[in-house]
């Protein structure tokens, strides 16, 4: 089976069962970028619990799943708008870079491209050179073709290598200047907003797959987190070669994460092994978490076997 | 301040870690861990919490291999430690906590809460594992606790498996939770420290009704859990022990049998002699014990994958 990773993806916001299904299409690992959660946080200690549980109890969820989980930790450009939070936070995200999970600071940038965002995107762009970290960068929904522009203009600025920078919810508009620059051009499909499976096509025959990374950047809206499989599965009709598929939905997601040094092909291959190194307490014994990393087929519908109350 | 385990004492602890860890690291990690260490300790405060969690990268995960003679030194430091299934990088973490003895007390423990709060998964693992050979440790109840509260397994076995912490300073509360919950969720209760030393009449009772509530729901629980009830079993619960007896299943018979025996009632000695007085001399003859259960258990359960 084809294996996926989901390079932007919330799961926080998802239940257990998009984690199975995950699973079962071939997601093997995800990288969930720090964002805000819907509405604003008032407090900086909001953010220490999100960026913990990000590092903690989400990544033992995707663990019973068979799916590895690592994540980008930043400060949102939405948040950012708030000064007296933001200077707090700004203050605990060194803390969160250095864990091991964290493979980017993300995802930073800008949505209403005000002064205040402008001011933390730069702080944690040099945030990212001090810690060695690849770069997530969110481009606005609105006003996006100057927003991605501008984004890259302040990267090449603080002299950051386009290759360690992910440029994140492309569209056809702006896919030629940020692949032309040498950025990475992330691509988000979603049901109703940002790009749809088909438009996603086109743009893989277009542009080929240098550079190129598919994400579902599911969360709490109407978002379908089998985006990635899904795309790869209609690329595969309309003719797009294997080598291709693999490199958009998997490649090189683990190319330009894997700068962090943190993000490694055999943390799932072996996963088996990985386990009896990481995880010997006595449950492996037990066998139940082994089984669910093991062997997907046996994850059975519903199974709360590993939930606690 | 109090001291449950004095400052001699987390000396010889990390002697022995220093000893062992000796043997695994290569001159490069050594190299890093010591400036780590002297940045700390110059006052660049701040560093420990970056270094304690780049540890895993430098060190890797690997399980430390420990013989038998350093798993006798380890219960010689600290009685009921048990690090047979402690990580390099776990013990690295812990020693590496242990170098801030030259804080204060409260400073000590301050840091040591900070850096729990921002600790990802394997941190939280570490630190809970390492308690019973911190220093100040029986102020670190409410840490023990939450990882008692944890919805991961992983953080739960970390405080209530093999480790000496929650015997020693859990409340009757707490403890009563910690052993619940494990037959609960079907951790390996046999693995928890200082089960018959805590045993106490209110958590035999929960556990009853766990066995109760189970069989209602038609669903199985480890044969382990009558090992917390046997201390206090009484005649109220020799309906429960007959239908174990009467079960096809001969764990079931054995875990009854064993639950008598441990009584040490009459009318469940006679319950014994009456159903299976074989095994009756098996146990005088030490020939099955709790141990054997949870064997047998767990092999089941692999069986079962």
């Amino acid at each position: 089976m084809r294996r996926f990773i989901d390079p932007h993806v919330h799961m926080v916001s998802r239940t257990t069962d998009d984690y199975q299904r995950m699973a079962e299409a071939g997601i093997v690992a995800v990288i969930e970028p720090s964002f805000w959660v819907g509405q604003p946080r008032t407090e900086a200690g909001s953010f220490k619990d999100y960026f913990s549980g990000l590092i903690g109890w989400e990544r033992f969820r995707a663990s019973q799943f068979g799916i590895t989980h690592y994540c980008t930790i930043g400060l949102n450009s939405k948040e950012a708008n708030n000064q007296q939070l933001a200077e707090s936070v700004m203050k605990i995200l060194p803390l969160f870079l250095c864990k091991e999970k964290v493979v980017g600071v993300g995802e930073i940038g800008y949505d209403e491209q005000t002064p205040l965002e402008e001011k933390y995107f730069r702080q944690q762009l040099i945030l990212s050179k001090e810690a060695l970290l690849p770069v997530q960068i969110h481009t606005p929904h609105r006003n996006k073709k100057r927003g991605t522009l501008r984004s890259m203009e302040v990267c090449l600025e603080h002299k950051i290598d386009p290759s360690w920078v992910v440029i994140d919810h492309n569209n056809e508009e702006t896919v030629k200047d940020v692949l032309d620059q040498g950025f990475w051009a992330a691509f988000t499909i979603y049901p109703n907003t940002k790009m749809g499976n088909e438009r996603m096509v086109e743009i893989v025959k277009k542009y080929g797959s240098e550079r190129i990374i598919i994400n579902s950047a599911a969360d709490w809206g109407i978002s379908d987190p089998l985006a990635v499989p899904k795309t790869a599965s209609l690329m595969d009709e309309k003719g797009i070669p294997s080598k291709d598929i693999d490199k958009v939905c998997y490649f090189n997601a683990l190319k330009v994460f894997g700068l962090s040094g943190k993000i490694k092909e055999s943390d799932w291959l072996n996963a088996e092994e990985n386990i009896d190194n990481s995880y010997n307490g006595n449950s492996v014994l037990r066998g139940d978490q082994k089984m669910k990393k093991v062997d997907r087929k046996s994850l059975s519908k519903n199974d709360s076997s590993n939930i606690i109350v | 301040m109090e001291n449950t385990f004095s400052m001699q004492e987390v000396k010889a602890a990390r002697h022995f870690i220093e000893k062992k860890i000796a043997l695994f690291i290569t001159d490069d990690q050594y190299k890093w861990y010591i400036e780590q260490i002297e940045k700390v300790k110059s006052g660049v405060y701040r560093n420990i919490y970056f270094a304690f969690s780049k540890v895993s990268t430098v060190f890797g995960k690997r399980i430390l291999d420990l013989n038998e003679e350093d798993l006798i030194e380890a219960v010689i430091i600290r009685k009921g430690w048990n690090p047979s299934f402690w990580t390099v990088s776990e013990f690295i973490r812990i020693n590496m906590l242990m170098e801030l003895t030259f804080l204060s007390g409260e400073e000590f423990l301050n840091v040591i809460k900070n850096i729990f709060g921002t600790a990802d998964l394997d941190e939280r693992v570490a630190i809970l594992k390492g308690l019973p050979i911190m220093p100040y440790q029986s102020r670190l109840t409410e840490i023990a606790a939450e990882g008692v509260r944890s919805n991961s397994k992983l953080l739960f076995e970390a405080i209530s498996l093999n480790n000496p912490f929650p015997c020693d300073c859990f409340n009757e509360s707490q403890w009563n939770q910690m052993v619940l919950k494990a037959a609960f969720i079907d951790c390996p209760v046999s693995d928890i420290f200082g089960l018959e030393r805590r045993a106490n009449a209110m958590l035999s009772d929960m556990a009853i009704d766990l066995v109760h509530e189970r069989k209602s729901a038609g669903r199985d629980i480890t044969p382990e859990i009558w090992r917390i009830i046997a201390p206090f079993l009484s005649t109220n619960h020799l309906k429960d022990i007959k239908a174990l007896f009467e079960d096809k299943n001969t764990l079931s018979q054995e875990a009854a049998a064993l639950a008598c025996y441990i009584s040490n009632t009459e009318e469940a000695i006679l319950m014994l002699l009456d159903y299976r007085p074989d095994l009756h001399t098996k146990m005088i003859d030490n020939e099955l014990s709790w141990q054997d259960i949870t064997n047998k258990w767990n092999k089941k359960k692999l069986q079962e994958l």
